[in-house]
């Protein structure tokens, strides 16, 4: 059954239609949420109420990227959590300490070896923590965009804002998150550092 | 127009610099692509910084899908609760019912509260007439007094009139002021009890060969001079259910002062002023704010018709809507 058929039957109330649509999107979504949030606890929960909410409000989908949709009700829920975060700020402080999530695909890539997936789970910290210091507008559109993939206008789609706004926030983002990556270049695996011949 | 004013300012440089991460990503019209790829031929400060931007970029690229640390399918309980959304019409409807409640209330309590936010403002000479309104009552009584005190009484006595005419002379003048001050006594005791509703009739233009024929005789009314029948003629209704009956009187004779003059010190206890009589005495005192108080009256009975249709509406449709 492909996704149209299933968004279809999910919208007559079939719960095991929408299971499979989870199972497909779930991945990306708490991935997302936990790359705008840092917080793996908190990523979860977001995406629990995001995929509750998607359900509920299934029956007002109108078509189009159904991807797009439910990643706008992802960081919607994310902003929802980052709200709350902020009138109590002990649970960003515990967000620090928490290690990063495991990578979906590290136990099933064989071209890299294990030094290799030590390497860019460095990496991935790194740039986590200097994605977790952008503006939330920022960080949520350089996510949607240079982390999962999405077009300018998926990403519009699912922010809410126009496209040129898209390009200029992901412009000041990808700036500030460069001169971030720069300053700290040394931190980085050998292969991965601007000087050393990285894939540029 | 913002965009061709920044573009006009900006040099060359400046823009290339702004739409590198759009022309990494591919996300620019063609002219400007062209424009970008021109001016990275000629400046290799936009071209290094091209290199790194794309560095960046491929750097963010590789960070890893999560493996999600719980499922997050639904659960069949959270399928039953599941409502259609509401139609347009019933959310704006609800809202109107809301809307025109919350006006109802403030008009309700305007209309409360009026009569003590609104000082009244009683001028001096009003604040006068209020002082002397017990003598004014007191008037106003003796002018009942006097309005009941012609033979003139309800319908047993026009009866007892007609079945028994009396063919009044000049000679039996006295005869008549008593019989006139014996009614007139009844009249008073009975005013208590009947209260007939009192009435003022035109004055009485008659020809003198009417006087006797009016209603079945009246003694002492038909030796009556010309004058003293252009005089005010009262009539006094009796609250008759059949119907309201009105009896032409001719001007007490000088006798009947006499009795007005008995009557007023009788013991029996006086009947109220009228109503209307204090009513006007008294409205310049609540006139400052009846305008509002009339216009807020209004506009409840509007709301208040508003209210039930919209309510009325809006439980059909939500009804409908299951």
């Amino acid at each position: 059954m492909d996704e149209e058929a299933l968004i279809a039957a999910a919208q007559q109330g079939d719960t095991t239609a929408f299971n499979r649509l989870v199972l497909q999107y779930q991945d990306i979504a708490y991935t997302v949420a936990y790359r705008i949030m840092s917080d793996p606890h908190a990523a979860a929960d977001a995406t629990q109420e995001a995929f509750i909410s998607a359900y509920q409000g299934l029956p007002r989908f109108r078509g189009g990227s159904f991807k797009a949709w439910l990643m706008r009700i992802v960081t919607n829920a994310c902003y929802d959590e980052l709200r709350q975060r902020k009138r109590y700020p002990h649970s960003s402080l515990e967000a620090l300490y928490v290690e990063e999530p495991m990578p979906a695909s590290s136990l099933n890539s064989p071209l890299e070896s294990p030094e290799e997936t030590v390497q860019r789970q460095e990496l991935s910290c790194l740039l986590q923590a200097g994605i977790a210091l952008l503006p939330d507008d920022q960080r949520v559109v350089l996510v949607l965009s240079d982390v999962q993939g999405f077009s300018y206008q998926e990403i519009a789609e699912a922010v809410g804002v126009p496209r040129g706004t898209v390009k200029s926030r992901l412009h000041r983002a990808r700036a500030k998150l460069q001169d971030y990556l720069l300053d700290r270049e040394e931190l980085l695996p050998a292969r991965y550092r601007l000087a050393s011949g990285a894939p540029t | 127009m913002w965009k061709w004013l920044k573009r006009a300012f900006l040099s060359e440089h400046e823009w290339a610099a702004q739409q590198l991460s759009a022309y990494l990503d591919d996300e620019l019209s063609p002219p400007d692509q062209d424009r970008v790829e021109a001016h990275l031929q000629e400046c290799p400060t936009c071209a290094e910084k091209l290199r790194t931007l794309r560095w960046t970029v491929n750097l963010t690229a590789q960070m890893p899908m999560l493996k999600v640390p719980r499922s997050f399918l639904i659960a069949e309980v959270l399928a039953q609760p599941r409502r259609p959304p509401l139609s347009v019409a019933y959310v704006y409807l609800r809202g109107a019912t809301v809307a025109v409640a919350a006006l109802l209330l403030i008009v309700l309590a305007s209309d409360f509260l009026l009569p003590y936010t609104l000082p009244p403002t009683i001028p001096a000479p009003q604040m006068a007439i209020r002082e002397a309104l017990p003598a004014v009552e007191e008037v106003q009584v003796e002018r009942e007094i006097e309005r009941a005190a012609p033979p003139m009484s309800p319908a047993p006595r026009e009866a007892k009139a007609a079945a028994k005419p009396v063919v009044a002379t000049p000679t039996s003048e006295e005869k008549a002021a008593k019989e006139i001050e014996l009614e007139a006594e009844q009249v008073a005791e009975e005013k208590v009890e009947q209260e007939p509703m009192i009435l003022m009739a035109p004055p009485a233009e008659q020809p003198p060969d009417r006087g006797v024929g009016l209603k079945g005789g009246e003694a002492a009314t038909e030796q009556e001079t010309p004058a003293e029948k252009r005089a005010v003629a009262f009539a006094v209704v009796a609250p008759t259910p059949t119907s309201a009956r009105v009896v032409p009187t001719p001007t007490p004779p000088p006798p009947r002062r006499i009795v007005k003059a008995e009557v007023v010190p009788s013991p029996q206890p006086a009947p109220p002023p009228p109503a209307a009589a204090v009513a006007e005495l008294t409205e310049p005192a609540v006139r400052s704010f009846s305008p509002w108080r009339s216009a807020l009256r209004f506009a409840e009975v509007g709301l208040g018709l508003l209210m039930i249709l919209l309510v009325g509406s809006t439980l059909i449709l939500r009804a409908r809507q299951g």
